[in-house]
Order: C-alpha cells, then structure tokens, then sequence
C-alpha cells in the first residue's frame, strides 16, 4: 500500500492483503503445540500468573513472540534506565488485569451471564491487543500515522459487520492488530491451538472485536471496555508497569477500582451495558488520572525523550536510500516494510546506513539533541501568548510548514553553526487522551449514574494542568555556542519571519530551561 | 516570511473563526458540551463541508456526550494562549473576553472574509439549540451568585 488514497474495495481487506507476505514470512513452518500443563509466571508488577495449556501455546506465536523485542516505551531507557519492559510483559499483564476485572464483576458485582467463553476471549483479546505494534511502539506509530492515515481514516470511517463507525475508537495500532488477527493465516493458528487443547466455542472475530473496542452484543459492552474502554485493563497495567520500570513514583490502587465495578444498561432507548464504577472506586478513578497526567509529563512529553522521537524521526526523513534488513531493501513506503524491522534491526542496520548512519550511532551513544528554545506559557512574553494557538496551528497545517519554519530557522544562522537541518527539530507533543475516561466512564453515586466530568471536574482541571505543563520545544545539536545561535535565529524567525497573528516573543524562561547560560 | 503559500483551513483556525463569532457570554467549559456542539454540526453539515469536518473524530458512547480529541486539544491551547478563560472558581464556565474575538478576528480576517456567512449559520445553529450555553445556577435568597470566591 502506498501513500496513496485506496479509493476501490474493502479497505480492511486491503490493508490484510498488505500484510499477507510478511505473516506468510513470518509464521513459514509455525505450527501450534500441545502444552502439557498450565504455566505459571512471575509479573514484577502484578505476581503470580497463571496461563492456561492454550494460551502458552498462542504465545508462541511468532506474531506474538516478536513483542518480546518491542519496549513499552520506545527508547526512554536511554532516559530511565531500567525501562526495558516490552510489548510482551504488558500484553500479559494486561491479561492478568483483564482477568481481575472480570472475576469481580462476576464475584463481587455478581454480573449475570459471564461465562467461560466470553472471560477466554477477554483473556485473550488482552494477549493479542498489541500485536499490531511495530518497532518502538507509539513512536513508529506516530510515523506511520502521519504516512498512511488515510489508510486509518478510510477504515474508521467503514461499515463493518454492519456497524457504522466499528473502528471509531481504534488508534492505528490497534487497527493493524485487528487486521493480523483476523487474517487467514493468524486466524487459522489461532483456531489449531485452540482445537489442539480442545477449547470450543471461542469465535477470533469476537477477540478481535473487543480489541477495537466492540462488543459480541450490545449486552456486553463491559467486555470490549475491558479491553478497550475508558477505565481498561491496557490503562492500568501500563500505568502501573511504566511507573515500576522507570521507577515513577505515582500511586494507582487498582484492586479498589476493580472491586467497585459494575454493569449499567443505558440509555433506557437502547441499552447497552457498560462497565461503570461505584462511588467507593472514584477517588482511585481520580487517582489513575492524576497518576496518568504525570506520566505524560514526567515520560512521554519528558524533552530528553522527545528529542530521540525528533532523531529517529530525522532518520526516517533523511533515509532517500533504502536500509537493508537481512536481504531485503526497506524504503517505508508501505506499512508492510515496518513489520521487516525489530527495534535491533533498525539500530544495527540503521547504524550501517550511508545517509544516517552517523545520526544513529549518536543516538546510540546517547549524544542526544538538545534545547535550544522552550515555546509554553510560562515562556512566552503575556502580550504575545493569545498568539500560542496559531503556532500550534503549524503542526495542523502539516509537515511542510513545521519543516518550512526549521528550514527558515537553520537558513537564519550563521554559517559556522549549520549543522544541517535535519537537526533542528520543532517539536509540538500531542496531548494526552485523559478527557476520554472522565466523558465516557459512568460513575453510580447510590442508583444514580452519573459521567465522571460531573462529579469531578476532572477534564477541565487537567486541561488546566496541561496547558500550564506542555512544552513545545526547538531541539538542536549539543554543542552550547550552536544552540544559542538556534536560540535567537528562532527568537528572530518566530517575530520577524512569520505573519503578525503568529508572532510569538520570549521572556528569559525561554532559554533559562535550556540550560544555555 | 517562513510560508507564502496560504494557510490551509484547518479544524484550529475554523473553531477559531466560530468563538470569534459566537455571542458575548459565558459558555460550558466541559469538553463533552463542545464535543456535542462540534458534533451536531459535522452530521448536519459534514456531508456539505466534507473536507471541514472530516478531520473531527468521536468516540460514541450513548447517552454520554461524544468525545473528540481534537476539540479536547483545541480548547487546551486557546486556554494555554489565554484565548479563553476557565479560571472561575468551579472550573465550569468558559469566557470569550472581547479583546480575544478582536484577536482572532484580526487572525482569520482573510478566512472570515470568505466563509463568514457559513460561519455565522454553524454560530447561529450552535446557538439556537443553546448547545454551549452556560445555564446560571438560580439565586438563592440571601445569597448572590456574583460573589466572589477569592
């Protein structure tokens, strides 16, 4: 599939069709095995494990396998050092997760038709739901988003099992995972391990559903929000494990949140059940919130880690030549190509590459990009902050105008301190979806369901937080008499170079931050 | 200039254009009322603006208000760039001030010049349904509901 609009045929099919010659590849002289016995495991985070003969065996999918060698969180162990969790750890702590959630509805709440089946296409949708996941998770995510989001746009926007919109909640990874699972070859492993340990019943087109966030019926919703919903299993394993592995001190009392679940059928026109919360559990709803906005500030928009993104993001657009993989010439013009690399591969053979080659050995050593200006609030001067939206604008406008302003930038500074402009990078960090659980999540004050945001009004507080802690950053090389050069050819470009409603002017917080005096 | 090239219209600049024109008042300041409003206008005009509104994506949970990352991002950075305010006591009421609609009247004027009238009639259905109004609680004897918090 190339970076054209598929304006013809069944876009799923398409993209399925896209991917056949890498699983073919990937699962050549695969087959399931019997497992003996149940095994199990030791989770940093959650304990002791238990997993069933058939879902030891689905693990071993090469599909499944490959997770092991996708961090959680991309390269932020170059910043935390113990971040070295993996796709694979999560997948099945979410599974462990999933499982508790289901049991206290069952137990607790005493939720009346869950049985075996649907807990094992829970359990199981948690194993999967990442499968779709590519080298340096959402940081090729965000790649391939911006590549091919026509692809996901055409997919959100199709009728599927008759359903308007039964994408509607899915990111592009969880697309891609919904497209392996329900391919030929996938589907049919799948199935042989289940037949092989005699599991019946289990439909993978209703696995893969509750991946994307849609329920068997109507009834079960609760399920799909399991899995993918706005107090999900994913959420609080990866809160709780990024916060373990980077060693983030952020509390999130999960087992208080799971014993206060419940199902709500609404609304009476049309009622659904969805996975609720009783008042008892909203504090520690509050609590995941609070302890997600902090992630996002301490992790995900941390400017160390946002400056790698902006290094493997330079490498991608530098690379006119293809990198070769093993015998295979990649050029990312198709979403199959990102399938071909591991996160080693890319490295390794990134290092070796005639036009990056040394940009990634940079990054391997750990020479990373730096600050030369801070765009926020807080640094920018008050009578030109109403004009913060408009530069914000930029990354809507598209690639081409941030690239414009880094170009206009790099052009500004003196020669001695051009270093190209593949290393000057604007960086404007996405927010965080947090608003999404304090919309979407019913809340049981006595019999009474209420939506989060009007008990508390958690998103409007967050978005407070946020606009006071998000930073937008211009990164450049380490070198300090070249980042001060960045530093004012970006004062001079962002006052003199741009059109009056986008003016922006600094106060000495700016560069203070940077730590260039 | 860093672009000659016109600005694309984008979802930032066309909700800019609409709080430039949306009557003075206080609005709703949970991003479920704004997803909502966004909402109703993408079914009743998408499909004339198609390009416009397909770049707002929901997330539907009936009866709870559709959700939309990109309305959720654009009310962060107009209250980042003090566009618009939310800083009363219950973080419920959203404020246009005057000086802000000059600002982004001034911004958009090349885009208002062209899509003023379409504009106005999203401004005017948004309005007409009371999608965003902000509904003063009722005064209890005793007490003014203009007091200050400070």
């Amino acid at each position: 599939m190339t970076d054209q609009p598929n304006s013809r045929g069944d876009p799923l099919q398409s993209l399925i069709a896209e991917l056949l010659p890498w699983i073919a590849e990937v699962l050549q002289g695969s087959t399931p095995a019997r497992v003996a016995g149940p095994k199990l495991i030791r989770d940093a985070v959650h304990g002791y494990h238990l997993l069933q003969p058939y879902e030891v065996a689905i693990l071993d999918c090469p599909i499944v396998q490959r997770l092991r060698y996708i961090h959680q969180t991309a390269l932020a162990y170059l910043v935390y050092p113990t971040a070295h969790h993996t796709r694979f750890d999560h997948s099945l702590g979410m599974a462990a997760v999933a499982e508790r959630m289901v049991n206290a509805l069952r137990v607790v709440a005493r939720v009346r038709g869950i049985n075996q089946r649907l807990f094992r296409e829970v359990r199981l949708a948690a194993l999967l739901h990442d499968v779709g996941h590519t080298f340096f998770s959402h940081l090729s995510e965000s790649i391939t988003k911006g590549k091919f989001g026509h692809v996901f746009r055409e997919i959100k926007a199709m009728t599927h099992k008759g359903r308007t919109g039964y994408f509607h909640r899915a990111k592009p990874g969880e697309i891609l995972s919904y497209a392996l699972i329900t391919s030929g070859p996938v589907r049919r492993y799948l199935e042989e391990a289940l037949r092989l340990h005699r599991i019946r019943g289990i439909d993978i087109e209703r696995v893969a559903g509750l991946v994307v966030g849609q329920p068997p019926d109507d009834d079960h919703q609760f399920m799909a929000d399991i899995i993918n919903g706005p107090i999900d299993a994913d959420k609080i394993d990866y809160l709780l494990r990024d916060c373990h592995f980077t060693g983030i001190k952020a509390e999130v009392d999960p087992e208080r949140i799971y014993f206060t679940l419940d199902v709500i059928r609404l609304p009476a026109w049309s009622p659904r059940g969805y996975l609720t919360i009783k008042s008892g559990g909203v504090p520690h709803l509050e609590q995941m919130l609070l302890a997600k906005m902090m992630l996002f500030s301490s992790i995900y928009h941390h400017h160390k880690i946002r400056a790698l993104e902006c290094m493997v993001k330079a490498a991608f657009e530098t690379m006119s030549e293809p990198l070769r993989v093993r015998d295979r010439a990649l050029d990312f013009g198709t979403l199959r190509d990102f399938f071909y690399v591991s996160e080693a591969d890319w490295l390794s053979a990134g290092s070796a590459h005639p036009q990056v080659g040394g940009l990634i050995r940079t990054l391997l050593n750990r020479r990373l990009l730096k600050r030369a200006l801070v765009i926020a609030r807080p640094t920018v001067a008050d009578a030109y902050r109403p004009n913060l939206p408009a530069f914000y604008d930029l990354e809507e406008e598209g690639p081409e105008a941030i690239r414009a302003l880094r170009q206009a930038i790099h052009e500004a500074l003196p020669a001695r301190h051009r270093r190209g402009v593949e290393n000057l990078w604007v960086d404007i960090p996405p927010g965080p979806d947090i608003d999404e659980t304090a919309n979407g999540c019913w809340v049981m004050l006595g019999k009474q369901p209420e939506i989060l945001s009007s008990v508390f009004p958690s998103d409007d507080w967050m978005r407070s937080y946020e606009a006071h802690k998000t930073r937008a950053h211009i990164f450049y090389v380490e070198d300090r008499p070249a980042r001060s050069a960045v530093a004012s050819a970006s004062q001079s470009v962002l006052y003199d170079g741009v059109p009056p409603e986008r003016q922006l002017r600094f106060n000495e917080l700016a560069t203070l931050w940077c730590k260039l005096d | 200039m860093v672009t000659g090239q016109e600005p694309r219209l984008t979802y930032i600049k066309f909700l800019e254009m609409l709080l430039a024109l949306l009557p003075e008042e206080e609005y709703k300041a949970d991003v479920g009322s704004w997803s909502r409003a966004v909402y109703h206008l993408k079914q009743k005009y998408g499909p004339r603006y198609p390009q416009l509104f397909d770049r707002f994506e929901f997330i539907e949970r009936d009866p709870a208000p559709p959700h939309s990352d990109q309305v959720n991002y654009f009310l962060r950075i107009e209250q980042e760039g003090d566009i618009i305010h939310v800083y009363n006591p219950g973080y419920e009421r959203l404020q246009i001030p005057a000086e802000s609609k000059e600002i982004l009247r001034r911004r958009h004027r090349d885009l208002l010049a062209r899509y003023e009238s379409e504009i106005r009639e999203f401004v005017e259905e948004v309005s007409g349904k009371r999608l965003l109004s902000f509904d003063r609680p009722t005064e209890q004897p005793g007490r003014s509901t203009t007091e200050s918090h400070s």
